[in-house]
């Protein structure tokens, strides 16, 4: 290996592991490799700017932005009660409206951890108080937040989008069965324990308060007709879908629902560009990173490798998801998907995998990562509500994190749950 | 010395803020104009993603300061606790380091291509690319400032 490779590599691992932050990392690796090759260092402040100048990430800010939005306005809190209203009364109801409401807000929000807060600052208190454990009631919030990902709008098909070049719009639609599949999954879960536990149901909702419940619901519900409604009937960009959402959920939290006062504006897109920080800062110096891994030629050099020695597909998907679970309990998510993203995709180009199917195995990996321990920023939140530890989420989360191994599996091997809505 | 830092960084903080609402009202300008008369707007992308340049920017540094950026504690945690406090200094530095080329570069980088300007609304290319040096040197900054002593209260 050239000393090249040896830099993007192994010196990222160390920084990696002395604890420089992952954008940072990428960022020195890179700096040293044009000192140590000769090549132009303005290479590194070009690709920076030209990092942050696609208007798919643009996408990344607003969406964070409509979703903290939401919260503030108190639609999270509109479709909790909706989702409360038909199912409490089931086996394992508060677990069920977990993950119900759950999947309605990830329609409106694409961040996995926004989501675990909305919901789960709500719901894991709610369920303690009746009869949960706080470590299941983490669990499952922890759990749902993942929903997000994988149901459009999501953040990682954008950027998944901008890496493979793939068509946001088609990735979406990639995201909606893998999503509910999940959400089927985690509701299974919710069930199977509160039947284990015998913990008590709540009791039906009357018609009356089923209505009440649609109607103060009904501005929240609207939303995520808006957004994917605007997409599909090709009246407006993902990213444009992001900004209408932001507009809609500002003019619903301070007109209709009156919650949210103008002057809490400032905190709350501080709060939503902070985050957008974390993802943007590993996005922008890893487009110097992507240069100089084409330049070594080591993504292709690797899949064709791969490709001799794995000469089964399905062995290789294995190999795949089972290497990204591993490194994900190390890495970021995101991070992962930025700096093997050149190998990612030369590996189904070498496979010969779609890759719309492709990018829909590869979110479900990164929303998996989200939730499951040791690290994951769903986790993250989850156990800041809470106020718990690890060591009393982690076992707790074991079921879950089977369960969507499952729909993992069944995402990468039956191609039909991601393009059937093609 | 805490005061100017704090005092950048509120101001930093509020041209974010600014920025993102104004790219917002932009980009809503261009949906509703789009929509509603037809209408496509040359000039709101451009500046959108100007702002974005700034606003990643901001946003980036401060995350230094308040270390909110994502990273790998795990193994530093399993070190004795003697030696956190070099590998954090060790890490400040390389961060510095990393800020300093890119001040360096990035300047390099608005004086090579000085006198040319954006495609749609013609301004001067210097707007976007002057954000490159002037992360260099807010990174090299606020990473320094996480060696001085107050720098265990700033964590969020």
């Amino acid at each position: 290996m050239s000393s090249t490779a040896w830099l993007l590599s192994a010196g990222f691992g160390v920084l990696m592991l002395l604890g420089v932050p992952f954008a940072f990392a990428i960022g020195i690796v890179v700096a040293l490799s044009l000192l140590v090759s000769g090549i132009e260092p303005m290479l590194l402040p070009q690709s920076v700017v030209a990092g942050t100048q696609s208007f798919s990430l643009l996408a990344i800010p607003f969406f964070m932005l409509a979703g903290e939005l939401m919260s503030a306005g108190g639609l999270s809190q509109r479709l909790i009660k909706v989702a409360d209203v038909f199912v409490r009364h089931l086996t394992g109801g508060l677990g069920l409206v977990t993950v119900l409401a759950a999947a309605i807000f990830a329609a409106i929000s694409g961040s996995a951890p926004a989501t675990t807060a909305a919901i789960g600052a709500i719901m894991i208190p709610a369920m303690a108080e009746r009869g949960y454990s706080k470590p299941f009631a983490t669990a499952v919030a922890v759990s749902a937040g993942i929903l997000a990902p994988l149901i459009p709008p999501s953040i990682a098909f954008v950027i998944w989008g901008v890496i493979a070049e793939q068509s946001i719009a088609r990735l979406f639609s990639a995201g909606i069965l893998p999503g509910l599949l999940m959400a089927a999954g985690l509701m299974v879960v919710c069930w199977w324990h509160a039947k284990k536990h015998k913990i008590p149901t709540q009791p039906r909702a009357k018609l009356p308060e089923i209505r009440a419940a649609l109607r103060d619901g009904i501005w929240a519900l609207l939303a995520p007709a808006i957004v994917l409604g605007g997409i599909y009937g090709g009246v407006f960009t993902p990213t444009e879908a992001a900004v209408v959402s932001c507009v809609y959920a500002l003019f619903v939290g301070t007109v209709v629902e009156k919650r949210l006062k103008w002057r809490e504006l400032p905190e709350i897109v501080w709060r939503s560009t902070k985050v957008t920080a974390i993802v943007m800062s590993i996005i922008v110096f890893s487009a110097g990173f992507g240069i100089l891994i084409a330049q070594e030629q080591l993504a292709p050099k690797a899949a064709t490798w791969l490709a001799a020695n794995i000469q089964e597909k399905w062995i290789m998907l294995l190999v795949l998801n089972l290497v990204f679970f591993l490194v994900a309990a190390v890495m970021d998510e995101i991070a992962i998907m930025v700096v093997f993203g050149p190998l990612l995709i030369a590996i189904a180009n070498s496979f010969a995998i779609s890759p719309i199917h492709f990018g829909a195995i590869i979110v479900t990996n990164v929303a998996i990562g989200m939730a499951a321990p040791p690290i994951g920023y769903c986790l993250f939140v989850g156990m800041a509500i809470s106020g718990l530890k690890l060591t009393d989420v982690s076992r707790v989360m074991l079921p879950f994190v089977g369960v969507m191994l499952i729909v993992l599996m069944l995402v990468t091997y039956v191609p039909g749950f991601a393009l059937a809505l093609q | 010395m805490r005061h100017w830092f704090d005092k950048l960084e509120s101001v930093l903080k509020m041209a974010a803020v600014a920025i993102v609402l104004l790219m917002l009202l932009t980009l809503s300008a261009q949906v509703f104009l789009r929509y509603v008369f037809g209408k496509a707007l040359s000039w709101s992308e451009e500046l959108s993603l100007l702002g974005f340049a700034w606003v990643v920017v901001i946003s980036t540094v401060i995350g230094i300061r308040r270390l909110t950026h994502a990273r790998m504690d795990l193994l530093v945690g399993l070190l004795p606790k003697s030696l956190h406090g070099a590998v954090d200094a060790l890490v400040s530095l390389m961060m510095c380091s990393l800020g300093l080329f890119m001040a360096y570069a990035g300047w390099n980088y608005v004086i090579e291509t000085r006198g040319a300007t954006s495609a749609a609304i013609g301004f001067p290319i210097e707007f976007l690319y002057a954000s490159a040096p002037a992360f260099g040197v807010l990174i090299a900054l606020f990473s320094l400032e996480r060696l001085l002593p107050w720098a265990e209260s700033l964590n969020e």
